[in-house]
């Protein structure tokens, strides 16, 4: 009776080991990012002056709370996609703050040669795809060359420039709405004014406003906002989500 | 009398319980519920992102190759389908014919070198690209919470009142491999 006993557990701790082992082997796994966080060169292709020329800049817009940056290079990710392998990254790495959203990936994977750049939710205005498809083409070619810490490094400042200040493409129709916005404020607060004067008044001030028309994009500034551990040794991701924004290419 | 007031707690404490659970069950159900629709939304918004990029392309297109009527006007059917859809079955039905129109419409650009090194081009292209991945990871959102939602409402005990109370199940997305690539881009 012991001895059958014995045996049920054994076989079912075989049994529950083959699932593991099953479910374990099904999926690519997800690698975990380095103490450096921002530069994860996992396949080994990045020169140390880039890495250090990464971290440094990584380390200082998050002491700043500014955007996270976060590049990957893989030498194969087993055949599975580029965007679902980099969006599944960034989502669990938490790339980015989590009120923000605001992270970015940078993925290179060697063997079957793909670059791909996962925006989040929060930046997708500023990095919209276009702009990100415009970035891995004037990398493209450094990294056809075999040159990838020329390409990544393009790729980065392009990035990290076009945070800092944004080029105005497609929000040139914004302006103009805004200007709209700004002129019929100020014909209504006029009007107000002039209304409210005519009847003699003085307690009419519903037409004043204070500090006049805002319209930034928010996407010059970076607005504070604590990352988690910031303060000791090890970098991590704030808990920014992806929704798939960015763009991929071949090189 | 003492054994008769102990029963009656008994039986108050098991009612209580009862009702209890069935309200935290009922609760769940609707926040997993409440977490499909808005999965849903968000491939809602996602289909509709594309579906407005789409004339643009076809503009572009356009001032390269006007004659292609007929790849154009099979973008513009298909588009109109997806936008009747409403259901998860009428949007899987009618994804299939517009992503052969749309690859036919990109493909149009190979014989046209000016239109392929378009800077308008080649970003809307990014764009749709994009889209296409926002559209597959929104449906694997979706279908994530689905599958949530469906095991709840099948499993014991949530069961009993699930199908009182009308909670149905949720179809899914097809997992359909060319529905989630993305039109690749070479360059």
């Amino acid at each position: 009776m012991k001895r059958l006993r014995i045996r049920g557990v054994a076989l079912f701790a075989a049994l529950l080991m083959m699932i593991l082992n099953v479910c374990a082997f099904a999926k690519t796994d997800i690698p975990l990012p380095t103490d450096r966080f921002f530069i994860n060169d996992y396949a080994n292709v990045i020169d140390t002056e880039t890495e250090n020329y990464i971290f440094e800049r990584g380390k200082e817009y998050n002491a700043n709370g500014g955007p996270q940056v976060v590049v990957l290079t893989m030498d194969s990710i087993g055949g599975e996609s580029v965007e679902d392998f980099s969006i599944k990254t960034a989502r669990k790495w938490g790339i980015g703050d989590k009120e923000e959203n605001n992270g970015v990936l940078i993925l290179l994977v060697m063997d079957s040669r793909d670059i791909r750049i996962e925006v989040g939710y929060g930046l997708e205005g500023v990095l919209n795809d276009g702009k990100c498809g415009r970035f891995i083409r004037n990398a493209a070619g450094m990294l056809s060359d075999g040159d990838y810490s020329g390409g990544i490094k393009q790729i980065y400042d392009d990035i990290i420039g076009e945070l800092e200040e944004p080029t105005p493409d497609e929000e040139e129709d914004d302006a103009i709405i805004e200007l709209i916005v700004a002129i019929i404020v100020g014909i209504l607060v006029i009007t107000i004014w002039i209304t409210a004067s005519r009847h003699g008044g003085r307690g009419g001030r519903g037409g004043y406003r204070r500090g006049g028309y805002y319209g930034g994009y928010g996407g010059g500034g970076f607005s504070s906002g604590g990352f988690g551990g910031s303060s000791g040794g090890g970098f991590s991701g704030g808990g920014g989500s992806f929704g798939g924004g960015g763009a991929s290419g071949k090189f | 009398m003492k054994k008769k007031g102990l029963i009656i707690g008994i039986v108050i404490a098991v009612v209580v319980i009862i009702i209890a659970s069935l309200v935290g069950g009922y609760n769940n159900l609707i926040s997993l519920e409440e977490g499909t629709n808005t999965a849903f939304a968000d491939v809602q918004v996602q289909l509709q992102r594309r579906s407005d990029l789409i004339p643009n392309l076809v503009n572009t297109v356009k001032g390269y190759a006007a004659h292609e009527t007929e790849v154009f006007t099979a973008v513009s059917d298909a588009r109109a389908k997806l936008a009747g859809a409403a259901t998860v079955d009428e949007i899987n039905a009618a994804e299939g014919e517009l992503d052969s129109a749309l690859s036919r419409l990109l493909a149009i650009s190979e014989s046209y070198p000016e239109l392929k090194s378009n800077e308008n081009f080649l970003s809307l292209q990014d764009e749709l690209a994009g889209t296409e991945n926002r559209i597959s990871v929104a449906r694997r959102d979706y279908n994530e919470k689905v599958q949530k939602y469906n095991v709840k409402i099948r499993s014991f005990p949530t069961n009993i009142f699930a199908n009182m109370l009308g909670f149905e199940k949720k179809e899914q997305f097809a997992a359909d491999e060319s529905a989630q690539s993305v039109p690749n881009v070479n360059f």
